[in-house]
């Protein structure tokens, strides 16, 4: 299998009275045909940015900068914004955290799909694009797709919604699925049913799929792969539950810890509530060094670069390696101020 | 906490309905048939879906519904038909936490004014100093620098917002808080530190907790005792690590049979 998507060296800066902070250092992601990818990480990290800059739908202000954003034989830095339009949808396809969002309250469902297929230059009768709709529909779980797709969006449950959404997002058959939160704003029994969506609309191996997700729950169901990301950093990647079982970075083995789960095991390590404010924003060093139990003087000097390490993990941190334990054991979450 | 006061019953609710009416007049019933008991020191935890009626307990048990039949018991007295007055002095023994930190908190005060809120309602009589030194001590409770108190909520992050939230809520010293939901909008790191903060409070000062949540990680840290609701209802009870582990109704499994986990 090919290289699908490759971004090199990708920053993303917002300029306000004139001086650019970026939020965005520098990352490369890449995501083979088929494969399930997975970005976790905190609110603030920096992963939706990430993902949306992969679609080219960044917030205003937004300012990106990146060497290399290559979709199989396209160039999706140089080309015009027409082009993209064509682009999204037929090969690249997103879901939002918000189906309702999403779609267009004053308009039947059925015609939002004519919408987007009459977009994409299909030709074809009324009755025609509203058939397929309905095969569509069924494909994703929704038995009564005659009646979802008369439907107007307001009619529709949450999780009725955001199949409507996925449906819409695959029905060009992209090559790419990006979703960013798509179960977050969902009931536990209706994030398992649209997690099983996903995962049916993904696992035939000839469509990708790169998952945003602060829960590491939901991408260990989904991908087979996953980055950890802190202040707009990738500070671990591997396959998934190598990741998040046997942490190579201080960051993700806090973030494993800090799961209810696993609180009960962990001796609590004094210091109160954490960094001060501004520690956050260090111009220089590892981000994660003032909340980092290893950190010595190199990390509040020079940002490590993903190595390979032991596993088939790569890990951002001067550490030699994390001592050889059992999740759990070890470290103590220090909440960020 | 000596044995006796671990065996009194903070807040007791029996065979409580609570009906809304929808906006083209049809009844739903939100609440059906709840009772529960919690004793100081004890958390019973309420699970279940958007709509199961998790909140409207929460509401029920500060009183701030009136439930259609059935009774609400604080501490020894009933409040149904209370007067205001008389209700506020009840209202005394409970305290409150919500889901959105920011939202919940004023954004034009600062949290020395927000934390002494509650006193200024419930202990008028303080004198300044003490009540400062009141707000001082919540603080510390909550591993909040003495320094915070002049911040606005603007200022803080969420963790922390929410930790001025629990202060205000353990200021006046209650006997059980109505928790709904605290966790739910806070990262994962910020969440432990308020779980196990929230735990430590109820050791130190052997409070009763309401626990509202639809995360199930959070409820099995908590322990205790545990309700699951669906559509108004209780499906299932049951010590929490037991009904975690064993849950007997169809619902409760599904539900369960939801939770992912990376092991």
């Amino acid at each position: 299998m090919g290289t699908l998507l490759t971004v090199k060296g990708l920053s993303i800066g917002f300029r306000q009275y004139g001086v650019m902070t970026n939020v965005i250092h520098g990352i490369d992601l890449a995501i083979q045909e088929g494969e399930r990818v997975g970005i976790v990480g905190e609110s603030g990290s920096g992963k939706s940015l990430t993902a949306r800059s992969i679609i080219r739908l960044l917030p205003i202000g937004a300012i990106p900068t990146v060497s290399k954003l290559q979709f199989k034989d396209l160039d999706l830095q140089q080309i015009p914004e027409r082009r993209m339009r064509s682009v999204r949808g037929s090969r690249i396809g997103f879901v939002a955290q918000n189906p309702f969002g999403a779609l267009n309250p004053v308009m039947r469902v059925w015609r939002q799909f004519a919408r987007l297929y009459a977009s994409h230059g299909a030709a074809g009768a009324k009755a025609e694009w509203r058939q397929r709709t309905e095969e569509i529909l069924r494909s994703v779980g929704l038995d009564e797709a005659g009646r979802v797709a008369d439907a107007y969006p307001h009619e529709l449950s949450g999780g009725m919604a955001q199949r409507v959404v996925i449906a819409m997002a695959v029905a060009l058959e992209p090559e790419l699925l990006v979703a960013d939160e798509p179960t977050t704003a969902l009931d536990l029994t209706v994030q398992k049913r649209i997690l099983a969506v996903l995962d049916r609309v993904t696992h035939t191996g000839t469509r990708s799929l790169l998952l945003v997700t602060h829960d590491l729950g939901v991408v260990t169901e989904l991908c087979e792969r996953v980055y950890v990301m802190y202040q707009g950093r990738f500070v671990e990647t591997g396959p998934t539950l190598s990741v998040l079982r046997h942490p190579q970075h201080p960051y993700t083995e806090m973030l494993v810890n800090s799961m209810p789960s696993r609180l009960r095991d962990i001796q609590r390590e004094p210091g109160g509530p954490g960094t001060p404010r501004g520690a956050e924003t260090m111009s220089q060093g590892c981000g994660f060094a003032p909340r980092c139990p290893y950190a010595f003087d190199r990390c509040t000097i020079e940002v490590p670069a993903l190595e390979s390490r032991e596993s088939e993990c790569l890990a951002a941190c001067f550490h030699e390696r994390l001592p050889d334990r059992p999740v759990g054991s070890a470290m103590t979450p220090r909440p960020r101020a | 906490m000596n044995a006796r006061e671990a065996e009194r019953s903070l807040l007791s609710m029996v065979g409580v309905f609570k009906t809304f009416l929808a906006r083209d007049g049809t009844p739903f019933a939100a609440v059906e048939d709840l009772s529960l008991e919690i004793e100081a020191g004890q958390t019973v935890s309420l699970i279940g879906e958007s709509g199961a009626g998790k909140s409207t307990c929460g509401k029920l048990a500060l009183g701030l519904f009136a439930p259609d039949s059935g009774s609400v018991v604080v501490d020894g007295t009933e409040i149904l038909g209370l007067s205001a007055r008389a209700m506020r002095r009840c209202r005394g023994k409970l305290g409150v936490v919500f889901q959105e930190p920011h939202q919940s908190l004023n954004p034009r005060l600062t949290v020395m004014r927000i934390v002494a809120e509650p006193l200024l309602i419930h202990e008028r009589s303080l004198d300044r100093k003490v009540r400062s030194e009141r707000v001082r001590q919540a603080l510390d409770a909550v591993e909040l620098p003495w320094a915070y108190r002049e911040k606005t909520p603007r200022q803080l992050s969420g963790g922390e917002a929410q930790r001025v939230g629990i202060a205000r809520a353990i200021v006046h010293n209650p006997l059980l808080l109505v928790l709904d939901e605290p966790t739910s909008s806070l990262d994962l790191s910020v969440q432990a530190g308020v779980l196990q903060l929230l735990e430590r409070i109820q050791q130190n000062h052997g409070l009763g907790y309401l626990y509202i949540s639809h995360n199930l990680p959070t409820v099995r840290f908590l322990g205790g005792w545990t309700l699951i609701m669906k559509d108004g209802r209780v499906v299932e009870e049951g010590p929490t690590s037991t009904l975690l582990t064993t849950p007997k109704s169809e619902y409760a499994q599904e539900l369960l049979g939801a939770e992912l986990s990376i092991f």
